[in-house]
């Protein structure tokens, strides 16, 4: 910093002089060669940089204006001089001369948008601009003038709009906040989790339009009628007609005589059947004809779910590729990791003190980092064979340890599920209650608390590289975490193949069933959220700062741990995906579970923690946070394609009562679809087609993998050319200053004589 | 430009009209002049051309605690000395806005960096760089920032000059994904 001081003050003179050399030099006809000639006898190494791939400002400027600069200058640098400070003239010069060819307004008004991309000072801009308007210009005519018109007004209206987008953005002032703290890296988590609450919207909002309201419409509708016909006909026939609305009826006085609402849409298994929560609701024994519509529930049910699943893949596909790419470049610009960090190291958002220190910190560690994995290759290529064995054995162990703790956890899920299924009567304290019903829940929770600082520790004893073992413990924590879910579904289905031989009251709607389980984990995972945040962090995190021992210091610092808060809400995720189908409302549930998450994610970002001592890009833990997305999408689409395709639904609730397994109701409606239409897509599945498609997309493929290679290959042969012309052009540099010292000497006797 | 509609937002309508079209938003103008006149109320509720000096400038939250902010404020003031009007300012927010141009945001970056100003990136400038990134607390030994400058070399100087000229600067920053997000002032809550 100092030494920096000491030149600045040194130096203004010489800048300048060569800064107004280096204009001349782009000049055709090189006016400017005796000053040049001057400037370096005076210092000889100097000419360096006046080398055109030493510009700066001109190589920012794109092909055409540049061509424009040159042809132009000679024409608007007088009138400059005039005007502007003589070491802003080059800048000024360089910029493209505007003034020349304009014919009418809108030219005029795009050569004004033009000024805004220069890298020039606002003063010199408006300089320009008002050059620009001072000119005559001719007004458009008639249609065009019109046209243009109607294109500036809609510009200014995209303008106010935007404005208006900007006041109008969800929860600004949080993540500025955030990012004040933390930087982008952890302010990305949080933009990860409102895309997620958009995404549900989106999702609840499909459910709620093709399905929700129009049952729970036509339901009504039916009630009313069957009410009006019911002082009309004889009581005992109606009452067979109102099955489920009079059992429902029933219930709500039970509802009202126990306990609260809640409590029993969690423990009454009749609930399932009369609760628009559940899939049982969505029943068919009731008319769906209002004048001449006709209301297909069974197909909108199915088409609506279908219609969320694709579009969560779409978005989640979509931005998955904007990551890949950064990915790629990231990748190929392993070789600009250093780069990276020192030129953009710096999060220009922060904009707090602590904040800065820890960043300046972790900027450190991330340096010393790089430079460590690089002995760290160096020292894993001079390592002997027996030391080799010996690592090798050691992950091996602890992969095997890994894999035994989640056996042990899917082995305690699944007792834990069996107890809790098997209910005793005698159980008439709630409490009791409260926790044989969540005990499933609340083991799955548990162990996805636990087990995270389990992997992390076995982690260590594996010798990764940094980043790599934080993806090992993030990809074991999200197989933990999956088959975890896997191991209540496998329960479920458990459950449903022995209530075929046994009757179970449970199992009514084995889809209801489901669903209320998962509405259990997903309100459990929140609950223990908010709880182990509010309860268990706070106070620790309270305690760090008022506390001097250095135990208790320890033991209350928290960091913010970026992968296992993303893991969380992918988490919820998975289940709103996974229940979407047996439980339509849970999207909507969903949202609000994890609009309750963002607060208490800032919460523990803000008050809890301390910044990470890690560096968190935002580009890398982008993609990271969409892979596991893509990975736990897969895993929440493939039971529920095997369910909808080979078990049947259950055979007294639901929309699929008269089917024999859901897919059939899609089948059924390609039967009716008009004849041209099933030939046309029954041609186009056939082998011939798929088979031709199959073979241009592989030959696509191919062409665009030997394009990449030419091109890669050409990359490699212009950067030796380069590197080539580089040295070219040090030796005439070297000849030509050679050659000056040489001319001066020459000139030194004359001189003195 | 008469001070007709009070000291509030006496940017006179035609001056707002001016950086409307050329740069940013109206509105956006003011909350912009509002935060420039909290660093020294008493200089700039009066005079509209008023300059702040350097120490003052550094009162700007994002400012305070950046390692360049000398460089930034010295980069963007017209006097060169660091020293900034409210021109020089927005200049300094429009660059660091969201929406400016890549090219425009690595040319001042390249200038922010080049502190002995030869339009290069030479050793000097890397070493002050990388010192002003670790900060005053940590700093790397001799051989590890030997060694870390070599990469960056390495890496960046594709000529094998020395040097980072600008076009090799902007390859490299231009390749790198997390450049437009870091240099970001989101001045404008």
């Amino acid at each position: 910093m100092s030494g920096g001081e000491r030149k600045k003050r040194l130096l203004p003179q010489g800048v300048k002089g060569w800064e107004e050399a280096g204009g001349e030099f782009y000049q055709e006809s090189y006016p400017g060669a005796e000053s040049d000639l001057e400037m370096m006898q005076t210092d000889p190494h100097r000419i360096s940089t006046l080398l055109p791939s030493k510009k700066n400002r001109t190589a920012t400027m794109p092909k055409d204006q540049k061509l424009s600069t040159l042809r132009h200058r000679t024409t608007l640098k007088p009138q400059c001089q005039a005007t502007v400070a003589p070491q802003n003239d080059i800048q000024i010069a360089l910029l493209p001369d505007l003034s020349e060819n304009l014919s009418n307004e809108k030219l005029l008004w795009e050569e004004i948008m033009k000024i805004k991309a220069m890298p020039a000072s606002m003063s010199q801009k408006k300089e320009l601009k008002t050059k620009l308007l001072s000119r005559d210009t001719l007004r458009l005519q008639g249609f065009k003038q019109f046209k243009w018109k109607k294109k500036l007004s809609l510009m200014q209206l995209k303008i106010h709009l935007g404005e208006l987008n900007e006041k109008l953005t969800l929860w600004r002032g949080s993540l500025k906040k955030i990012e004040g703290y933390y930087g982008t890296g952890v302010v990305s988590f949080f933009l990860f989790l409102k895309w997620l609450i958009f995404l549900n919207i989106f999702i609840s909002l499909i459910m709620m339009i093709f399905v929700i309201l129009p049952t729970t419409y036509f339901k009504k509708l039916n009630a009313t009628a069957i009410n009006t016909s019911n002082k009309v006909r004889d009581n005992s026939a109606v009452l067979l007609d109102q099955n489920v609305t009079n059992r429902s009826e029933v219930r709500t006085a039970s509802i009202q005589t126990s306990s609260s609402k809640f409590l029993d849409l969690v423990f009454d298994s009749q609930s399932m059947v009369t609760s628009p929560l559940y899939y049982a609701y969505y029943n068919v024994d009731f008319h769906l004809d209002l004048y001449y519509f006709h209301f297909n529930l069974p197909l909108a049910y199915i088409l609506a779910t279908i219609m969320c699943l694709s579009y969560s893949f779409v978005s989640v596909l979509k931005n998955a590729a904007h990551g890949f790419k950064h990915q790629l470049l990231e990748n190929e610009g392993q070789f600009y990791a250093y780069c990276n960090i020192v030129f953009s190291g710096w999060d220009f958002c922060i904009r707090n003190e602590r904040s800065a220190k820890i960043k300046h910190k972790a900027l450190y560690n991330e340096i010393i980092g790089r430079l460590n994995v690089e002995k760290h290759r160096e020292e894993r290529r001079n390592r002997t064979k027996r030391e080799w064995c010996k690592l090798c054995m050691l992950r091996i162990f602890v992969n095997m340890a890994v894999i035994v703790f989640l056996v042990i956890a899917g082995f305690v899920i699944f007792e834990a599920f069996k107890m809790s299924s098997q209910k005793t009567p005698t159980m008439e304290n709630w409490l009791m209650k409260v926790a044989t019903e969540f005990l499933t829940a609340g083991s799955i929770i548990f162990f996805n608390l636990l087990f995270p600082y389990v992997f992390q520790w076995l982690g260590t004893f594996e010798k990764f590289s940094p980043l790599f073992a934080v993806q090992m413990t993030i990809f074991r924590t999200i197989m933990l975490r999956l088959s975890s879910l896997c191991v209540l579904l496998g329960s479920v289905y458990e459950k449903l193949l022995r209530s075929r031989t046994q009757t179970d009251d449970e199992m009514v709607s084995w889809e209801s069933y489901l669903a209320r389980e998962l509405y259990k984990v997903l309100v459990l995972s929140v609950l223990t959220q908010i709880v182990y945040t509010f309860l268990f962090n706070f106070p620790r995190s309270l305690l760090a700062k008022h506390c001097n021992y250095k135990v208790i210091q320890y033991l209350g610092r928290q960091e913010f741990n970026l992968p296992g808060h993303v893991l969380d809400v992918v988490y919820i995720q998975t289940i709103i995906w996974l229940g979407n189908f047996y439980a339509p409302l849970l999207p909507a549930v969903g949202v609000l579970t994890m609009l309750i998450v963002f607060y208490v994610k800032k919460f523990a970002c803000l008050v809890n923690c301390h910044p990470a001592s890690d560096v968190f890009y935002a580009s890398r833990s982008h993609s990271l946070y969409i892979s596991i997305l893509l990975i736990s999408f897969a895993f929440s689409v493939v039971p529920w394609v095997y369910s909808i395709t080979q078990i049947p639904p259950s055979k007294e609730y639901g929309p699929f009562v008269e089917y024999s397994t859901v897919w059939s109701v899609i089948e059924q409606m390609f039967h009716k679809v008009p004849d041209w239409l099933s030939k046309t897509a029954r041609f186009g599945i056939s082998w011939p087609i798929v088979v031709l498609l199959l073979i241009i997309l592989m030959l696509t493929n191919y062409y665009y993998y030997s394009v990449y290679i030419v091109n890669k290959q050409m990359v490699l042969i212009l950067k030796r050319q380069l590197i080539l012309e580089g040295h070219d052009k040090q030796f005439l540099l070297n000849r030509l200053s050679a050659f000056i010292k040489q001319q001066q000497q020459r000139y030194r006797p004359n001189n003195s004589s | 430009m008469q001070l007709t509609h009070g000291p509030k937002d006496y940017i006179a309508v035609d001056d707002t009209e001016e950086f409307h079209r050329v740069k940013l938003l109206s509105s956006l103008i003011r909350t912009a002049h509002q935060k420039f006149k909290a660093l020294a109320p008493e200089k700039v509720g009066h005079n509209k051309n008023a300059k702040l000096p350097m120490n003052k400038m550094f009162q700007y939250p994002e400012l305070a605690v950046n390692p360049f902010r000398d460089r930034i404020c010295k980069i963007f003031s017209s006097s060169h000395d660091g020293d900034c009007t409210f021109e020089d300012f927005l200049d300094m927010m429009s660059v660091f806005s969201e929406n400016a141009p890549i090219s425009v945001k690595a040319e001042h970056a390249f200038r922010i960096y080049d502190f002995d100003g030869d339009d290069m990136l030479g050793l000097n400038d890397l070493r002050q760089v990388i010192d002003r990134l670790t900060g005053p607390e940590q700093v790397l030994s001799e051989q590890d920032m030997q060694h870390l400058i070599q990469n960056i070399l390495d890496e960046a100087d594709l000529d094998d000059d020395g040097a980072l000229s600008f076009a090799e600067f902007e390859h490299v920053v231009s390749k790198s994904p997390d450049f437009t997000r870091y240099i970001i002032y989101d001045t404008f809550i």
